[in-house]
């Protein structure tokens, strides 16, 4: 036998006192849900309605930011916020902490563009006992605003938060304040998810606004003709016209000049494809960046700035951001994906039996292959039939596939289901994974009739676009890049 | 090919629960699920409990996902969150109850037992013996046990997530093995 760790042991030791195979999935996502739209916060609801609004409204209007992302020449690039549309930005004239009954607050940072206002804030010695017993009801999620002289500036945006065992960091987009007002109140009413005269709340901080130091701005270099190569299907692809990646394409959108490299923009636009969403790019295996001698560049993803672009979610696009290491040869780079991870439609469905009075613990040996389109198939290994907490039944579906499927979603069509989950081998990699299709005691009798509803699969194919930068800038110089600002 | 990094995966993951999928917080779930519950089970010693609290933490990211760092690692924030949330649980529940901060008896000793163990038998009673010594613990006891043996955590580290100084760490965990060699050490004389 060999040796076991300590970490392995104490895994037994709980496993042995613990039901097998439970699964929070369904009472997670019942609460989620019970929480969005039975109370919902009467801002939050508002919030949402306006989102959605805007999310509508905004594929016709040009001032909604979803269409301006899309077509506005950024000026800059400012770390902590983003892209900004001009040059002008102000900043904290110094953090400022304010302390109650233990708690810290201080707000770290506040970058005023002429388009928005983000603000952060970090709290410290949060007290976990205020911590609402049904947090999601009854805790605190009142945002906090910004008062002007003569108006108050509530959020734009969902709140960022980052927590960690003492605390958390606090992320807030509010509107633009206007360039002749220098002095504001920032108010946080209570802590996120303290329970109401838990915790001590009414915060109010004195912020003064200063031009920003001349090395905040990186300028911006709109890719104003990018590059598309048409999708190059990959040759097993190629016996199959029905390939639903026909019509994904890559393009480069912009690029900012670091100290130390550059950061990319980048887009795959999927609009046409029949895909339901692709996922962003991670596998280096498959993303490449060359440069013009052919070699490969060292990139990562850089999640500030893909965040800030995901925020303007658009439709049927994948919006994203590498951070390059610095640039040694003059010339083009090239980025290349030679695969993809998405999920497309599915509609392809199998029978099940359980038959007229399955047993808890039940499984079933089906070696099952299903076709379920696209050059794609599945096998249903195995069902196993379960309950969770004596209310709910569920049907657990062991899965392969040989085809690169990494996970597929299953609906019963025909019969009321409390929940779905999946898991196993995971969504992002190939391998044996499960779905369960959860219904309420007792399971429906007779046979059943199973839907693949969508896949998520790799998708082979060769997509690449390039972007030459400026000759002046190569190799990198820190003193070129940075703009001044009175 | 190869799976993806971990941390990519999380990243994918919570990248989706951004934008809107659902599926993001469910490959989470999947994925943490099992070891969550069981590191709330070591602490709070009730299974149910253990669901509450995961399920809560689950809750409780899912409000705070929108823009999470995905470049920052997922698992050791979110087990931290659990030990912290499972700790303030047993802290409601126990309602005055109060745990002595006892001498204990040396883990390493029986984990060693347990970890160098031929026989299936004899590894189960360690087990139950193991589970026993803990359950008399008190709950910050357990925690900095199942954080520094169960998750693996450094005393740094679990001094960060405990909010308390390295030197208090140091001697909980002191305190928790002492409390365990002599609880084992009764146990064995009972026998």
């Amino acid at each position: 036998m060999n040796k076991k760790s300590y970490s392995q042991i104490l895994d037994h030791v709980a496993g042995h006192q613990m039901a097998a195979n439970t699964n929070l999935a369904p009472r997670i996502l019942a609460q989620i849900q019970k929480g969005k739209s039975a109370k919902m916060n009467p801002r939050l609801k508002i919030f949402a309605a306006t989102i959605v609004a805007l999310l509508v409204i905004g594929l016709v209007l040009i001032n909604v930011p979803v269409v301006r992302a899309a077509i506005q020449s950024w000026f800059g690039y400012v770390p902590g916020i983003g892209l900004v549309s001009e040059g002008q930005i102000r900043v904290l004239a110094e953090p400022v902490s304010v302390t109650q009954e233990g708690v810290t607050l201080t707000v770290e940072q506040v970058w005023a563009a002429s388009d928005r206002t983000l603000i952060q804030v970090s709290v410290e010695g949060w007290p976990w006992g205020a911590l609402a017993a049904d947090p999601p009801t009854n805790g605190c999620l009142d945002s906090a605003s910004l008062r002007l002289p003569d108006r108050e500036l509530t959020i734009t945006q969902p709140q960022s938060t980052f927590g960690w065992a003492t605390g958390y960091e606090l992320k807030s987009m509010y509107p633009a304040i206007p360039p002749t007002v220098d002095e504001v109140t920032f108010v946080i009413p209570c802590l996120i998810l303290a329970s109401p005269g838990e915790a001590p709340g009414g915060w109010e901080f004195s912020l003064r606004l200063v031009p920003a130091p001349a090395d905040t701005v990186f300028p911006v270099i709109e890719i104003s003709t990018p590059v598309v190569i048409t999708p190059t299907v990959a040759p097993q692809a190629q016996t199959n016209p029905t390939l639903t990646t026909d019509g994904v394409s890559l393009v480069l959108d912009r690029a900012v000049q670091m100290d130390d490299g550059y950061l990319i923009y980048a887009t795959l636009h999927y609009e046409n494809s029949g895909l339901g969403s692709i996922d962003i790019p991670l596998d280096p295996a498959t993303f490449h960046l060359l440069d013009a001698s052919g070699r490969e560049v060292v990139y990562e993803l850089d999640w500030e700035a893909t965040n800030d672009i995901l925020a303007t979610f658009v439709p049927g696009q994948t919006a994203f951001a590498i951070k390059t290491a610095p640039i040694q040869i003059p010339g083009p780079l090239t980025l290349v994906l030679t695969s993809l991870s998405a999920s497309l439609a599915t509609d392809a469905s199998f029978t099940f039996d359980p038959g007229l009075d399955p047993q808890p613990g039940e499984t079933w040996d089906l070696g099952l292959d299903l076709d379920v389109g696209n050059r794609h198939s599945l096998r249903v290994a195995r069902v196993t039939y379960d309950l969770t907490d004596g209310v709910q039944a569920y049907l657990r579906f062991d899965m392969e596939s040989e085809t690169g499927v990494m996970y597929a979603s299953l609906f019963d069509k025909a019969h009321p289901l409390t929940g779905t989950a999946g898991g196993g081998g995971g969504s992002f990699s190939i391998g044996p994974f499960t779905c369960d299709l959860y219904y309420n005691e007792p399971l429906p009798k007779g046979p059943l009739t199973v839907t693949v509803t969508s896949i998520s699969a790799q998708f082979p194919g060769h997509w690449e676009a390039a972007w030459t930068p400026p000759p002046n800038t190569n190799p990198v110089d820190p003193s070129t890049v940075r703009l001044s600002h009175a | 090919m190869e799976d993806l990094p971990a941390k990519q995966s999380d990243g994918q993951a919570i990248c989706r629960l951004k934008r809107g999928d659902i599926g993001g917080l469910e490959c989470l779930i999947a994925r943490y699920q099992g070891k969550a519950l069981r590191t709330a089970f070591l602490i709070t010693h009730d299974e149910p409990m253990a669901e509450d609290v995961v399920q809560d933490v689950f809750v409780r990211f899912y409000q705070r996902a929108a823009c999470f760092d995905e470049s920052r690692t997922f698992e050791p924030y979110f087990m931290r969150s659990v030990v912290n949330a499972a700790l303030n649980f047993v802290e409601r529940e126990k309602k005055g109850r109060s745990f002595a901060e006892e001498d204990t008896s040396e883990l390493e000793e029986l984990l060693e037992q347990a970890a160098s163990v031929e026989e299936q038998v004899e590894f189960n009673t360690l087990k139950w013996q193991i589970q026993e010594v803990l359950a008399e613990l008190p709950p910050r006891q357990r925690a900095v046990i199942v954080q520094r043996y169960y998750l693996e955590m450094s005393e740094q580290e679990m001094s960060e997530a405990l909010d308390s100084p390295p030197g208090t760490v140091k001697w909980l965990l002191n305190a928790a093995r002492t409390r365990l060699r002599s609880l084992l050490g009764s146990e064995r004389t009972a026998e």
